[in-house]
Order: structure tokens, then C-alpha cells, then sequence
């Protein structure tokens, strides 16, 4: 029992970080790593519009979200900013905006004539190949009406939306592609948020005086929904009959995750003020909510918490995915171990990660391995939603920065410490950050960080120095499994022992990172073995590979390209 | 709330305690202690004995956690005053300033902020 009274709180436990030290030799010490701003460097114009015109309507405080994958199929991660629009017609015209990587560190704006150059209040993106047809497409949640955009080859699309049988204006936010019946198809699931019109927004204020943005509390939730494939491009609405619908929930995130390792793919979805829910895969077409029993729903207090971004990760070597939420001012991050035992643990109170999270508002919110020792760390974007919060609270501000925990690597002790301030100036401003993702866009190994703000022009962080230790990066070719391999387990065993990760459209907060995988190896100049349980139920082992280099698996062939940093 | 945070839970009553010595009926007092002797003790056991495999034990705390829990989707039905009301819409907030309630808005209809855009929907 003292143990878990320790791990929920009531007995207060100091965790004390260590600073510097790094398991394994030849690890490269993180001091030597800073992400760079190099948003205007790389041709990166895009500035978000809220809309925001003196109503203070709820929208306008969460959009917008980001894509990192490959539109136009040359292997290289190109970007797509989401966008709001005005409410009311302003004389200007508010697009997405998609950039293409030219291979160089810039990127080009091939929006106008791409297909995605509409002008919708969108909010979030998921990617994921729902045809097969070797081209990622794009899913697009919007206020007025989600989008589903099939990737014709060469940077252009077309809106499929009507056709698909998808029909989802409900304040749709984050989303996943997923193969929830691993019928070798993506299907679709859609955080939505609340049931919010213009002539429904409530007056909310701070001072009882001047109108403020709203809490969702006032509002009534809306089901989020599932879309199964049928095949075809068509799409059918299994909320309902997949026991996911609930119309009290008010979900801002997804994250898709395996928690008890039966090999079916479950549900973790955040929800704002609500409890956060996570859904058990039965395997037979329908969930079972778990949050409750599970230790996820709510705060270390029993009370439901503001929770936006969310992903999941096997940040222990564990072998089991723990999460990572993001939330409220006041409230901090949650970092929820798992157990093992269909319990988790949130570790966040009694650690850095809590302590320096706390006063923060974390919208986008994810694990990545940063410095390639083979640990995941953690990543938040940050920025509240009420411009006049410091006034109000003068230790909360609109504006902050991000927050970057390494982890410590130590297996079994589960140790973070907070390296944000050594990133450089330019990654510590503070900003009113949404949605965020990585990717490893110039190729050389380490992973870059895209981050956007609200109302304001998006960032990219490149990573300089992160590739100082090895890493391979494996990117998936299902054939009987679904064309990118979501859903699909990766295994590596290397000298310094064994990691996994799953291929997984979602997490984060409206955005999407690459769906390739970057494993770090730390000082291991090899990997001994990489093994690959597919969707479909296929298990592949591969040999020892090189490190340092980027690999395609094919289901069926096995690795079918390579490449070394800066090779085409 | 910073000792609350930090899950010294002891701690808080006592602190608490000492606030409702003199403001007997402060509201957020009262709420903060009940939290902690029913809600959050519920909760806390719910965790601890499903972390020790005592699924009865579990189950009994839940249901009382439940019993005690808010329903947090109750506030919805709430909308309607709130959209009529600034003062009692202000005191629901999470995040208000009550002392800088100007006594002026007391009976004031607040100006309705829906613009007349045609808005997304």
C-alpha cells in the first residue's frame, strides 16, 4: 500500500532529478544539443487566423494544428498548416497552408492549386493512407464541417468528403487513423470538442465586466465518432455501435496506444473539464471504457482537469506504453505509468515533470527522443487561452514557453529533467502555442519540431546536435497490413538493450507527426535485430543493420530502400 | 493549494481549518476540505486498491467516490443563466477576479457579445 499511497500522493515524495548523468558510454551529453529557429530561414511564412474580431467566440482560442508527412511522395517530410478564417467575410481569404520540402532546409509554399487551398475554420489534421494506394491522404477537422482530401500523387488533392459518407460538423478537433478491426484498412476516429454556435456563445468574463473567452463548462459536450472503412472510399458512422459515442464528453485529444499488449489497438482520448477516457479494443468491432478503473480519468485529486494533447510511449523501457497529458494552468502535465496491471500511475506530481508544469496550459504535448540515448523525453507547447489571464493571475501568462523534460534513462527509476532553458533563446520565447510535431525533415537523423500558434505565425525548431548519437529511423510498407503500417509494433534490440515503438497516426494536439519511427541507439554503432509485428498478425525479423541510416520495410520483402543523412 | 499540490493533505486541513476559524462559511474553504475528507480519499483508495489487486476493495471505494463526485456535465444546464447573468456567470468561472466586480454591473443586462456574424455554423 506505501507504495501507492507514495505514487498518488499522499505521501509527499521528493524525486530528485539528476542533472547530467548518462547511462551507457560514448552517449553524447545533452548540453551539446539547442533546437534553432530557423522558421524564416527555411521560406516558413504561415500565420495563423483565429478569426478573432472582439467576440471572444470559444473557437477562437484552440486552433490551429500541423502535419509533418509526404505529400508529394518523394520521402522527404513536407508540412501542412491548418488555418481558421474570419467569421465574417473581411476581405481576405484564409488557406492551409502546404510546403514542400525542397531537400535543402527550405521549403516552398505549393498551396494554391494543391486541392487543400479551401477556406474552412479548421482546427486539426490526421494523416494516413485510407485507399492503399501508396499516397498518404489528409483528414482535416473543421467548425464547419471536417474534410477528407485524397492525395492524387504530386502535391494535389481532392475533397472526397461527400462521397466518403463522412459527415462530421460537430467541433471536431484531433483525430487518428486507425485499424481498430485490423481488416488492413485505416479507419477513422474524431475527437470532438462541444456543442458551441455563434448565437449560443455565452458570456463569460473575468471581471464581471468585459467578455473573456469561456471554459467549456457552460457547454453542453457532443459525441466524438468512429468512422469504419468500408473499402471503396466509403466510410460508415460505428459510434454507436463501437460503444464509443458519449455525448457528455468534450474531447480534445486521441491518442491510439496498446495499453495491455493483447496486440489490438485501444483509445486514449482527453477531454476538457470532463473525464478523459480510455477505450479497450474487445476485438470484435467494439470498446469498453476503461478511464475510470484505470487511473486516467482524473487528476491525482478525482476531478476531472482540462486536458488537451495527449500521446503515448514506452518512456521506461517498460514494455509498456505509458501516457502523456496535456493540461490547464494549475493543473500540470500528466505522466501516467503503466502498471501493467490495467492501472496507471500519474507520476507527474511527484516529479519534475509536474513541478515545472504546473502553472503552464499545455496544448500540444509529445514523447520523442530528442537526443537519441534511446529514452523518449517530453515536448509541451504552451499558451493559455484568455489574453488577460496575468491579469487575473499574475504567476499564469498568455504567452509562454515551451517546455522540453530529457529523460534521465535510467531504466526501472523513470527520471526527467527539465533542459528546456539550454535550448537557446529563440525556443525559450514565450508564444501562445497550440498544436506541435516532429519530424526528422532535413534528414539528418535527429528529430525538428514544428510548433504553431494561436492567432500568430508558426515556428520550426531544427535540431542541432541531437545526431551526435546513433539512431535508425524505419519507415513501414504494410501489404496485407494497411499501406503505412499504422498500428504496426517495432522492435529493436541493440547493445544497450532492447526499445519499441508503434506507428501511429494522432497524439499530439490537432496535429500529426511523421509516421516514420526514429529509434535513438545511443552509443551502439549497430542494431542487432528489428522485429516487426504488423496489423495483420504478420511478425517479421530482420538482422543486424548499421546505424545510422534510414530504412523501408516492406511487409512482404522486408527492407527495400536505404539511405544515409542527406541522401535522396 | 500549494500544499494541496504537493499532497500534503494534513497539511491543507490544517490550513483550512485555520481559514474557516474566522470566515466559517467561506465557500472555497468548505469546498476544498470536503474534497479532500470525502472526494479525494475515495478517489485515492479507488487507486491504491486496484494497485494492490483488491478489486472489492475498489469497487466499494468507487461507488462511493461516485456517490460523492460533481457531475461534470451539470454545469451545461447552467448556460442559459450564465448568458443572462454576468455576476453569477462570473462567480461559476474557474478563473475570475471577484474583488474588481465593478458594484456598477450589479442588474446590468451584459451587451450581448454574438455579433451578427454569420459565424461557422
Amino acid at each position: 500500500m506505501k507504495r501507492y499511497l507514495a505514487a498518488f500522493g499522499v505521501v509527499s515524495v521528493a524525486w530528485v532529478a539528476a542533472l547530467s548523468s548518462v547511462a551507457g558510454s560514448g552517449i553524447v551529453a545533452p548540453a551539446s544539443i539547442a533546437f534553432t529557429d530557423v522558421t524564416a530561414q527555411a521560406g516558413i511564412k504561415f500565420v495563423h487566423n483565429s478569426g478573432r474580431a472582439g467576440n471572444k467566440f470559444l473557437p477562437e482560442t484552440l486552433g490551429s494544428g500541423v502535419a509533418w508527412f509526404d505529400a508529394d511522395g518523394d520521402g522527404w517530410a513536407d508540412i501542412l498548416f491548418i488555418n481558421g478564417k474570419d467569421w465574417a467575410p473581411r476581405g481576405r481569404k484564409s488557406l492551409p497552408a502546404l510546403y514542400r520540402n525542397n531537400h535543402d532546409g527550405t521549403f516552398t509554399d505549393i498551396t494554391a492549386g494543391s486541392g487543400l487551398d479551401v477556406e474552412i475554420y479548421g482546427m486539426g489534421v490526421a494523416i494516413g493512407d485510407y485507399d492503399n494506394d501508396g499516397r498518404d491522404d489528409v483528414y482535416i477537422t473543421a467548425l464547419d464541417g471536417d474534410r477528407l482530401f485524397h492525395n492524387e500523387g504530386h502535391g494535389k488533392f481532392r475533397d472526397v468528403t461527400k462521397a466518403s459518407g463522412i459527415d462530421n460538423a460537430s467541433f471536431g478537433t484531433s483525430a487518428a487513423w486507425i485499424d481498430y478491426d485490423r481488416d488492413g484498412k485505416l479507419d477513422l476516429f474524431v475527437a470532438n470538442y462541444v456543442q458551441w454556435t455563434p448565437k449560443g456563445d455565452i458570456w463569460c468574463s473575468l471581471d464581471g465586466a468585459t467578455k473573456s473567452y469561456c471554459t467549456p463548462e457552460s457547454y453542453k459536450g457532443t459525441s466524438s465518432k468512429l468512422y469504419h472503412n468500408l473499402g471503396n472510399g466509403r466510410f460508415e458512422d460505428v459510434s454507436k455501435k463501437a460503444g464509443l459515442a458519449d455525448p457528455t464528453s468534450k474531447s480534445l485529444g486521441v491518442t491510439v496506444l496498446d495499453y495491455n499488449g493483447d496486440g489490438w489497438p485501444d483509445l486514449f482520448v482527453s477531454n476538457d473539464t470532463q473525464p478523459n477516457k480510455l477505450y479497450r479494443n474487445n476485438r470484435n468491432g467494439t470498446f469498453t471504457e476503461e478511464g475510470m478503473a484505470a487511473g486516467v480519468a482524473f487528476g491525482e485529486d478525482g476531478v476531472a482537469r482540462g486536458a488537451m494533447g495527449v500521446d503515448a510511449a514506452d518512456y521506461d523501457r517498460s514494455g509498456r506504453p505509458g501516457l502523456l497529458v496535456g493540461n490547464f494552468s494549475n493543473q500540470m502535465l500528466g505522466l501516467y505509468h503503466n502498471e501493467g496491471t490495467g492501472l496507471f500511475v500519474d507520476e507527474a506530481p511527484s516529479s519534475t515533470v509536474g513541478r515545472a508544469s504546473l502553472l503552464t496550459l499545455t496544448f500540444g504535448a509529445f514523447f520523442f527522443d530528442y537526443d537519441l540515448d534511446g529514452y523518449p523525453d517530453i515536448f509541451a507547447a504552451n499558451g493559455h487561452i484568455e489574453e488577460q489571464i496575468g491579469r487575473v493571475q499574475p504567476k499564469v501568462q498568455y504567452k509562454e514557453p515551451p517546455l522540453l523534460f530529457r529523460n534521465v534513462g535510467e531504466r526501472g527509476k523513470r527520471q526527467f529533467e527539465n533542459v528546456t532553458a539550454r535550448m537557446g533563446a529563440a525556443f525559450n520565447r514565450p508564444v501562445v502555442a497550440r498544436g506541435a510535431a516532429f519530424a526528422d525533415y532535413d534528414h539528418d537523423g535527429d528529430l525538428d519540431i514544428v510548433v504553431t500558434t494561436n492567432g500568430g505565425p508558426a515556428y520550426l525548431f531544427r535540431n542541432d546536435g541531437g545526431n551526435r548519437n546513433n539512431w535508425i529511423c524505419v519507415r513501414l510498407v504494410g501489404r496485407k497490413s494497411n499501406r503505412d503500417g499504422i498500428g504496426a509494433v517495432v522492435r529493436i534490440v541493440g547493445k544497450s538493450g532492447k526499445q519499441w515503438n508503434m506507428v501511429r497516426s494522432g497524439s499530439s494536439y490537432c496535429s500529426q507527426s511523421d509516421l516514420a519511427l526514429t529509434f535513438g541507439l545511443g552509443g551502439d554503432p549497430v542494431v542487432e535485430a528489428i522485429e516487426i509485428e504488423w496489423p495483420s498478425g504478420e511478425k517479421q525479423k530482420l538482422g543486424t543493420a548499421a546505424a545510422n541510416q534510414f530504412l523501408t520495410i516492406d511487409e512482404t520483402a522486408g527492407i527495400i530502400a536505404k539511405s544515409r543523412p542527406g541522401k535522396n | 493549494m500549494i500544499e494541496k499540490a504537493d499532497g500534503k493533505y494534513d497539511d491543507v486541513l490544517k490550513s483550512l481549518d485555520t481559514t474557516l476559524v474566522i470566515y466559517a462559511r467561506d465557500r472555497a474553504a468548505l469546498n476544498q476540505a470536503a474534497r479532500i475528507l470525502f472526494l479525494q480519499m475515495h478517489y485515492t483508495r479507488v487507486l491504491c486498491l486496484r494497485g494492490m489487486g483488491d478489486a472489492a476493495g475498489a469497487g466499494r471505494e468507487q461507488a462511493l467516490f461516485r456517490r460523492f463526485k460533481a457531475e461534470e456535465s451539470a454545469q451545461a444546464i447552467t448556460a442559459k443563466p450564465c448568458l443572462l447573468s454576468p455576476e453569477n456567470n462570473n462567480e461559476r468561472g474557474q478563473i475570475h477576479d471577484r474583488e474588481s466586480v465593478p458594484l456598477s454591473v450589479r442588474g446590468r443586462t451584459p451587451k450581448p457579445a454574438l455579433a451578427a456574424a454569420g459565424g461557422a455554423q
